[in-house]
């Protein structure tokens, strides 16, 4: 279990990181530690958080904490549990901002627990039930990176994938990322979960951000050059070829990165490919026509 | 026949589409209440949500999944802890969780620990910056460089850092 305060970067404004935690799966923790920070330097409490943000509600919904003035954000901040008011305002009525930062949280495996219920419970009779996996978010040992789509190509000719095995790998190269024995549902959505994990670290650094994207361009490169078993063949073809347009995409996000762009529109870039690579492949997963 | 299993079928992926869209917000709304029941409510809520989306589809709103997830939680504990919750009581506003019983997770009462533990010239950074106050403002406040807040900061977090996975590693001996 991680202490998330200390998990902030040094260059992170504070309100982005209690943005984040806000519409985040881990509030409760935040607020736990954040009163250990403050200690005894706690402010009275105002009754409400409408106290604190007084008129500038609009614009808090549209931008988020940093749209407080310094003096009200430290009351905030200072006075914790008044998160969870605003958590309750902002998933509600917050704009487009918040919602972009809801789909940046990690991915929870109860989000895909939820989806494979559904899944069950909306399948109506004489369709295939979807089984639900086994827990494959469980993490064993994972890949090394490959420095290059090309070596990573050549390497795997003469060494199979889990001879590459490290505790770094995430997403599509990672042991399990691909069950071969799911059925085309479960597959998809895996794959999906696979791609969901570009979330699961935010650096701000560019060349931690350049890493990361190099994994997640070698994530794709795995997923074009897979068997994909649990895929017919038309799913299996358009798997590949919508890999390797993402593909592309991310070279783009790292060519942009380094030629100098600013390291966090880029990763807000990728965060919007990220986006929408998960979406196309849920929506994929969904039962087609002859499940019914 | 061909024609109800393919509108059943579409019902079913607008029905998915709404649960990509809120999942995240639900838990979030959740875990923020309960971390024990958080994950089996929020099966509750969706499972709700698709037999309300059969009848009436465009009920299914944001607000109305987190109506929902609050009603959830509610109903809940009050099974759980045979007390009443006064409708529209939040947790926070009704002690469903006391902060000070927060406190006592493990991790924040080391962290409350380490805090105290650090030394007066980096705890002051390190809080001041956990008020919302910038680099600059605090090195104007406290007569110092930004480049020397900066670095006491970083040093303060790779203290605490040091110090609470050390008595994470002490209670796991214990």
């Amino acid at each position: 279990m991680k202490t998330r305060v200390l998990n902030i970067a040094d260059e992170q404004p504070l309100p982005a990181f209690i943005d984040e935690a806000v519409v985040g799966v881990h509030l409760r923790q935040i607020i736990a530690e954040l009163l250990a920070v403050h200690g005894e330097n706690q402010t009275d409490s105002p009754a409400k958080l409408s106290d604190i943000i007084g008129g500038r509600k609009e614009a808090v919904l549209a931008q988020g904490t940093s749209a407080i003035p310094r003096e009200a954000f430290a009351q905030l901040i200072t006075n914790p549990y008044l998160l969870i008011q605003l958590q309750e305002l902002v998933l509600v009525e917050g704009g487009e901002y918040w919602r972009r930062l809801e789909q940046t949280s990690s991915a929870e495996p109860a989000i895909s627990q939820t989806r494979l219920t559904l899944l069950d419970a909306t399948t109506d009779q004489g369709a295939t039930p979807v089984s639900r996996p086994s827990a494959w978010y469980r993490r064993p040992v994972v890949f090394t990176m490959f420095a290059a789509a090309c070596v990573l190509v050549a390497m795997m000719l003469v060494i199979p994938w889990g001879g590459f095995s490290t505790e770094t790998a995430w997403g599509w190269n990672r042991d399990d990322a691909l069950p071969q024995n799911a059925n085309r549902t479960e597959y998809l959505l895996q794959v999906a979960s696979g791609g969901e994990a570009w979330f699961d670290q935010r650096p701000t650094k560019r060349d931690a951000i350049s890493t990361r994207l190099e994994e997640f361009r070698q994530g794709c490169s795995r997923l074009i050059l897979a068997d994909h078993q649990p895929l017919p063949e038309a799913d299996h073809q358009w798997l590949v070829e919508k890999c390797k347009s993402w593909r592309k995409k991310i070279d783009g996000h790292m060519q942009r990165l380094n030629t100098g762009a600013d390291p966090i529109s880029v990763r807000n870039e990728a965060d919007e490919t990220a986006r929408k690579l998960v979406s196309t492949i849920r929506e994929r997963a969904l039962p087609t026509g002859k499940d019914f | 026949m061909k024609e109800d299993a393919s509108h059943y079928r579409d019902h079913q992926r607008e029905y998915l589409k709404v649960y990509e869209e809120h999942a995240n917000a639900v838990l979030a709304f959740l875990r923020s209440k309960t971390s024990v029941a958080a994950d089996d409510l929020h099966q509750i809520v969706f499972l709700k949500g698709w037999k309300k989306f059969s009848t009436d589809s465009a009920s299914v709103t944001r607000g109305w999944l987190i109506t929902t997830a609050k009603n959830s939680f509610i109903d809940w504990y009050r099974r759980e802890r045979r007390m009443t919750i006064a409708e529209g009581d939040l947790v926070d506003e009704s002690g469903d969780q006391p902060y000070e019983a927060l406190l006592e997770s493990e991790r924040a009462a080391q962290l409350d620990d380490c805090i105290k533990e650090l030394q007066e010239i980096y705890r002051v950074v390190f809080q001041a910056r956990f008020r919302g106050e910038d680099y600059q403002s605090i090195a104007d406040r406290l007569e110092m460089t930004h480049q020397q807040v900066y670095k006491r900061n970083h040093t303060a977090v790779a203290k605490l850092r040091q110090c609470v996975e050390g008595k994470s590693r002490e209670n796991a001996s214990t």
